[in-house]
């Protein structure tokens, strides 16, 4: 019987505003940069809109969310030993039933801030979400994106004070951009695509050798070449349509016209399975 | 009939003031359980702080320029401002933290509710705001005593009084349909208890062979969310009607000294003095918050009486079809008797009086 009081209870109530109702909430968490000479990131976001960049000069990081406060938990902490930041916004709450909780979680957001002139690691793990990544003003050592269904935007807009040491992107459902891919200066980069749009600007400052590991499922993936630069594409091809015009195989492999007399090289490994790769100049 | 009359007004009049003492000490001063719920969801919170209370201090609070503070500090519902030294962690529940110039904290700071603000003064920690808490205060169990009682009085007399509401509304526009229910639940109690518990059984099955068998055609599947609304409405008419048909039954036991033979009862009178019956037992299972094992032997006591006074009516509006018809005789219940030969009686030898036989009024014109 008190289920079906409550029950009246809630009949009565439902003109109000119940547990249905948004609870928007804000977290703010700003620190100064003491005596910190890096930064690592591990940041894990399911649904929302996120974006990182630099932070004002005296912080180590700034972050700034909003969230739902009924469907997300957001978690941040630091560990001044290791450097290490850890942040979460994750929506999975208990036993909450809402029919319109996409459109709520799509006005979360999250914008992250981090210092500048320190090696900073991110790593980055998104769920649903649409993020924008500008890493120009940072000095980037290691960047990680795993995604699932999301729309993510890189920018490098200026040359990385020292090379990256690793770049993974490993994109799942969705598209992903990345601009002027060149100014990351990455030792090694690995880009993979499943089921989407791959969108790749190797433009950038960098010098030598650009070693690229590219896999390409059910999509399709873009590479735009400055002029200057002479290209390998070292592609598997598994029901798979590679637009290389002007390139000339041997061996496997296929090199971009001049690619021996090119100051600078990139050099494409990887696969392309029921997808289409297109190699795009740059003027 | 006076007697219970006083004692229904007095319960709602008690009710009332209850509900009104209850919503008052919500928004009342400070007590020390606000506090209290508000450093348990501090700690609880993945963005906030352990503070121990006594650092916590209600109102604005101000650490001076002299002052050098080596644990934390923090303040309840006002502003922190520090222009002196803390060693800690410095947080304002419900406010600002102002570091004014010369003041520096040595931890974090924290705001719930309002801003940490860097006025001159610096913070080597983190500076965290957040505009509420993410978990709230503890809940169930967790209650202190005082609370468990204010809410279980609460939600008693808010569940009285919207009762006592659907009463008024049934006795004015379906008082047939009550009375047919509570006289089913007169003369077949046991028959319909046993339906009242087939129903609750049957209930969740039967709405999905509903909708199993609407999903046979797309208009159907159409009709399903709709479907789901009206079986929730009517289940829940159901059982009020029959919890509500058998407070009138416990109002008229109650009642039973204080009706004229040959006049109508007064139905409102019965049914608000039975759900009264009702109301005080789940008040005394409230009340009984401090008693710890006793307590919760008086609310499950209180929630048998009514699940059984809802299920046995909600069994009664099954067999009446929603009070609509009459039930059933049972096949071996007797006759009822007729005051029109009562008069035939045997009587023992020993010499009982005869009843006498009903003869008619003399005429005017005989006398």
């Amino acid at each position: 019987m008190k289920s079906i009081l409550l029950a009246v209870l809630a009949l009565f109530a439902a003109g109000g505003p119940g547990d249905g109702a948004q609870s928007w909430r804000t977290l703010t968490a700003s620190r100064p940069r003491g005596n910190a000479d890096s930064l690592r990131v591990i940041l894990r976001y399911d649904a929302g809109r996120l974006t990182v960049g630099a932070a004002a000069a005296p912080l180590l990081y700034d972050a700034r969310a909003r969230f739902d406060g009924n469907q997300q938990r957001v978690s941040r902490s630091y560990d001044a030993v290791t450097h290490t930041l850890h942040v979460g916004i994750d929506s999975a709450m208990q036993g909450s039933v809402h029919s319109d909780r996409r459109p709520r979680e799509s006005q979360a957001r999250l914008d992250l801030g981090l210092a500048t002139g320190m090696p900073v690691d991110i790593d980055l793990d998104l769920g649903a979400t649409r993020a924008t990544l500008d890493l120009g003003s940072l000095w980037v050592s290691a960047l990680h994106v795993s995604s699932g269904a999301t729309e993510t935007d890189v920018t490098f807009g200026s040359a990385n004070p020292q090379p990256m040491r690793d770049l993974l992107v490993d994109a799942g459902v969705g598209s992903i951009t990345i601009h002027q891919l060149g100014n990351a200066r990455a030792q090694h980069a690995s880009i993979a695509s499943t089921v989407g749009a791959l969108d790749l600007d190797l433009d950038g400052s960098w010098t030598g050798e650009m070693p690229i590991t590219l896999r390409v499922a059910l999509g399709s993936a873009t590479l735009r070449v400055p002029r200057d630069a002479g290209v390998a594409l070292r592609l598997a091809r598994r029901i798979a349509n590679v637009d290389a015009d002007g390139f000339v195989a041997h061996d496997g492999v296929y090199y971009s016209a001049g690619y021996e007399q090119a100051k600078r090289h990139i050099v494409v490994d990887g696969s392309a399975t029921l997808a289409s790769v297109d190699v795009v100049w740059k003027e | 009939m006076r007697r219970v009359r006083r004692l229904t007004i007095g319960l709602l009049l008690g009710a009332t003031i209850s509900l009104g003492v209850s919503a008052q000490s919500r928004q009342s001063a400070p007590t020390s359980d606000a506090v209290a719920a508000s450093l348990d969801s501090l700690h609880r919170d993945a963005n906030g702080m352990t503070l121990d209370r006594a650092e916590v201090q209600r109102g604005a609070r101000t650490v001076a320029a002299s002052e050098h503070l080596s644990g934390d500090v923090a303040s309840w519902r006002g502003p922190l401002e520090i222009s002196g030294t803390v060693d800690g962690n410095a947080a304002a529940i419900f406010g600002d933290v102002v570091l004014l110039p010369g003041g520096h904290v040595r931890g974090d700071a924290l705001s719930v509710g309002g801003q940490v603000k860097l006025a001159g003064g610096t913070v080597d920690g983190e500076m965290r705001s957040i505009s509420g808490f993410s978990v709230g205060p503890l809940a169930g169990a967790q209650l202190t005593p005082a609370q468990a009682m204010r809410r279980s009085l609460s939600l008693a007399v808010a569940c009285y009084l919207i009762l006592v509401a659907m009463a008024l509304a049934v006795s004015f526009f379906a008082r047939g349909h009550l009375e047919t229910v509570a006289s089913t639940i007169r003369t077949n109690f046991s028959r319909a208890f046993v339906f009242g518990v087939l129903g609750e059984i049957a209930a969740v099955p039967f709405f999905l062979l509903s909708a199993v068998a609407l999903a046979i055609t797309i208009v159907g599947v159409l009709l399903i969310p709709f479907a789901a609304v009206a079986f929730a409405l009517g289940v829940m008419g159901a059982l009020a009607l029959g919890f509500l048909a058998m407070s009138l039954l416990a109002g008229d036991a109650m009642m039973r000294g204080d009706t004229t033979a040959g006049e109508p009862r007064p139905l409102v009178s019965h049914l608000i003095t039975g759900l009264s019956a009702f109301l005080v037992l789940w008040l005394l299972g409230g009340a009984a918050s401090y008693a710890g094992i006793i307590g919760s032997v008086m609310r499950l006591l209180a929630f048998l009486c009514t699940w059984i006074a809802a299920t046995v009516g909600l069994g009664a509006v099954i067999i009446t079809r929603g009070g609509t018809r009459a039930a059933a005789r049972l096949p071996f219940a007797p006759p009822p008797a007729s005051e029109e030969y009562a008069w035939q009686t045997p009587t023992p030898v020993t010499g009982v009086a005869a009843a006498r036989r009903p003869t008619p009024a003399p005429r005017a014109s005989q006398q």
